[in-house]
């Protein structure tokens, strides 16, 4: 649902963050670097389109310099494609969170 | 019951009275016919009294543009419904739920794509309206509407317009205008104590609340209460959001952290455990050992 608009109403703060993304389609895995990110989802371009309402499990990660700590930290994430757009940059990529959990490395 | 369009007990209502002859279908109004040609926008009707669904479905039985395709009474069969049966609006009427907010979320995160959900009650005050619209909702609808408004809210909700009376606007309005505030100037009023800020680093560090509370030499009760008020005070949901407001606004630079033992609990790829679904849905075998506030704060999970 409110695939193609949930992520509009931007329920949750977006911070204009640009962290690196290994996400995992039925198709394939993509690294890329988000263009924002929130609570609720993430946005990012990639080369390659994805279909909209595939679910998607992806790894953001936190760097050690600004997670305070040692140890590079990942966000472990479940989640659905809500939005894929075809820009002169490429895929915009909306995808929304369904679940996570923390992971260090 | 979940009563569908293709189910024996047919919410097709205007498929219905088309063929008893009992009502002449309308066409759409001006404004909705750049639809012409499309095909009828597909309702799921939840309510828990029957005379309101039926009420309903014999408002849109007469527009052509209009088509129920499922009704629901309770809110398992919400769920189920939203979860199997395409639609373009979702009417779900609070008195569904024991804890409305919640089910609308639950209803959001298993509606399939497309779907926009309308809450109808009785009557919405501020804290009520500006929760369900950052659950996801598109419109809230008083109980009491009449026809012609009811008709409208749906095809606007459904064409991708927020339908709010005039007062719910402006409580939304103010809602965002302080959580702007909230997000850009974080460190002009708030002050987080050192163990507050010890607490955020381990958060941010991935640690679990049992391992902060080793660390910090506390209960894990007692990191717990910290947490929620360290969301309070950021106006924050949860630990991701937390960690991101804390990266984004470099909220622990400079911060001299206690020698954490931040050994890596787990090693491997990245995405070693998401290759196996199982491990990142809720459960027992997904985190063992984590506690209630933590099942909380991946709410998406649950």
């Amino acid at each position: 649902m409110f695939a193609t608009r949930q992520s509009d109403l931007r329920n949750s703060i977006r911070f204009p963050l640009h962290l690196r993304v290994t996400l995992k389609t039925a198709a394939g895995e993509y690294r890329a670097e988000t263009t924002d990110i929130s609570a609720g989802g993430i946005s990012f371009a990639i080369d390659n389109p994805i279909e909209v309402g595939s679910h998607v499990e992806f790894a953001i990660e936190m760097p050690s310099e600004v997670s305070g700590g040692r140890h590079v930290v990942s966000v472990m994430c479940v989640g659905r494609v809500v939005r894929c757009r075809e820009e002169v940059s490429g895929q915009t990529i909306a995808v929304v969170i369904d679940g996570y959990h923390f992971k260090r490395l | 019951m979940v009563t569908t369009s293709n189910g024996s007990k047919g919410g097709n209502q205007r498929g219905r009275s088309k063929a008893k002859g009992t009502h002449a279908t309308r066409e759409a109004p001006a404004d909705v016919s750049a639809r012409a040609g499309l095909p009828p926008l597909r309702i799921i009707l939840a309510d828990s009294e029957a005379i309101f669904r039926v009420g309903m479905s014999r408002i849109f039985a007469q527009w052509e543009d209009l088509e129920v395709v499922a009704q629901t009474e309770t809110l398992p069969q919400t769920l189920q419904a939203v979860a199997t049966t395409a639609a373009d609006v979702i009417l779900f009427e609070v008195g569904l739920a024991p804890s409305p907010a919640d089910a609308v979320s639950d209803i959001a995160a298993r509606a399939l794509p497309g779907a926009n959900l309308v809450v109808v009650t009785q009557r919405a005050g501020e804290q009520e309206t500006v929760d369900y619209l950052r659950r996801g909702v598109r419109g809230i609808l008083a109980r009491a509407v009449s026809p012609e408004l009811l008709v409208r809210c749906v095809r606007k909700v459904a064409a991708g317009e927020t339908w709010l009376d005039k007062q719910g606007v402006n409580w939304v309005i103010e809602a965002y205008r302080a959580q702007a505030l909230q997000g850009t100037a974080p460190q002009q009023q708030l002050r987080l104590s050192d163990k507050e800020m010890m607490i955020i680093g381990g958060v941010t560090q991935g640690m679990k609340n049992k391992e902060i509370a080793c660390e910090v030499g506390t209960t894990e009760q007692v990191v717990k209460n910290y947490l929620r008020k360290i969301y309070d005070k950021l106006h924050v949901a949860d630990r991701l959001e937390l960690a991101l407001y804390s990266m984004h606004h470099r909220l622990l630079d400079g911060y001299s952290f206690p020698p954490f033992d931040n050994s890596p609990e787990e090693t491997g790829p990245i995405l070693e455990e998401a290759a196996n679904p199982s491990a990142l849905v809720p459960g027992p075998r997904a985190v063992p050992e984590e506690t209630d506030s933590e099942k909380h704060d991946k709410r998406e999970l649950a």
